[in-house]
């Protein structure tokens, strides 16, 4: 299984946590994404979930003139967004902790 | 700002095209074709290609972004709405030059079905377009439909005096109301869609024919002859006058 797989199911949390952290817009938010080491996945993988989370309500957008000129759509997490990204964040730390678990007894 | 490379542009004209064709709301679409359209504009000036941001597949991307859409089916049929009063009004003024208007049921609903058809095809064929930029198979769908359509509705013209079916007569006055609401909902149509082609190219179609027939006493054949060369040609210049005026529009904002 290629890491873009298994990135797919977790991407949406991880943006959800880089969106919690300060207002991004959507290049910003790919730049991120890759110095943190999601390097694999094409930029553009972040504006069909972006478009989703906005559906579910976990973010809002707001367009404004950025500083360098363009009108921009920046992304702000919504309080139904924390409790999403809480939620995840307990899930992915057990599913870390199993997969943890498994590869220390096979090593 | 920096001017974006001919693959992005054509990637994001082809993705307004398969959004707009797949029934998906005009503003919706313009509020991702703008956000890409900036994140192509720093990317590529970061050096990276249209690929990274598209994947390998740019048309399974377009397919994501359109699943994540919801379906504008009120806006999908005042378009509908729109095409069929301006082909509609473009027969029905031609012939209220004859005389009262009477229509068989048999060509109304065959006229309905035939555009319907035509609308649902084109529909398919636009997203097949933006999804296969590179096949040019493309342009002999559009001619086969185009030229399919064309000659069943010369059929219907046709067998309309030979198929047997009820008519429906209507007296001067209705039909001069006819054509003035038909007109009138044709401005208002262009008025909210920012373009005067259609009202304009049926002034261009119907004017001409007024005076050759009714001024110079010219025969109906040359006349729509005459009405036909004079819209399309209005019709033609406006479309690029439009364009170019947009798209000037777009550069200077």
């Amino acid at each position: 299984m290629s890491s873009t797989q298994m990135l797919k199911g977790i991407l949406d949390g991880c943006l959800l946590a880089l969106i919690a952290e300060e207002e991004l817009y959507g290049y910003e938010l790919a730049t991120k994404l890759a110095a943190y080491g999601f390097s694999d996945i094409s930029e553009g993988t972040i504006y069909p979930l972006l478009m989703r989370m906005q559906k579910l309500g976990w973010i809002e957008a707001t367009h404004r003139v950025s500083p360098s000129g363009p009108k921009r759509k920046y992304y702000t997490v919504t309080p139904d967004g924390r409790t999403e990204l809480a939620a995840f964040t307990t899930r992915w730390q057990k599913l870390s902790a199993s997969v943890q678990h498994i590869l220390k007894e096979e090593s | 700002m920096q001017t974006l490379s001919s693959a992005s542009v054509r990637f994001l004209a082809d993705l307004k095209l398969y959004l707009l064709a797949s029934g998906k709301n005009e503003q919706a679409t313009q509020d991702i074709v703008t956000e890409l359209e900036n994140h192509l504009q720093e990317a590529e000036a970061d050096g990276k290609s249209t690929d990274a941001i598209t994947g390998a597949s740019p048309a399974d991307y377009m397919k994501s972004i359109a699943s994540e859409m919801t379906t504008d089916y009120r806006e999908s049929f005042a378009i509908l709405l729109q095409i069929f009063t301006g082909v509609f009004c473009y027969l029905l003024f031609q012939d209220l030059l004859d005389g009262p208007l009477a229509y068989s049921l048999y060509f109304l609903i065959g006229f309905i079905v035939l555009i319907s058809l035509f609308l649902i095809a084109l529909s398919q064929l636009f997203r097949y377009s933006a999804t296969h930029a590179d096949s040019k198979r493309r342009f002999v769908w559009f001619g086969l439909y185009g030229s399919l359509t064309f000659l069943l509705l010369i059929g219907l013209f046709f067998t309309d005096p030979l198929v047997p079916s009820p008519m429906i007569h209507f007296s001067w006055w209705s039909s001069w109301l006819i054509g003035l609401f038909a007109f009138l909902f044709t401005v208002y149509t262009a008025y909210r869609a920012k373009t005067w082609i259609l009202p304009l190219g049926l002034l261009a179609y119907l004017l001409p024919q007024v005076v050759i027939r009714f001024g110079f006493d010219g025969s109906p054949l040359l006349a729509v002859l005459v009405g036909y060369l004079f819209a399309t040609s209005t019709m033609t210049g406006l479309f690029f006058y439009e364009t170019n005026f947009k798209k000037s529009q777009h550069t200077e904002g």
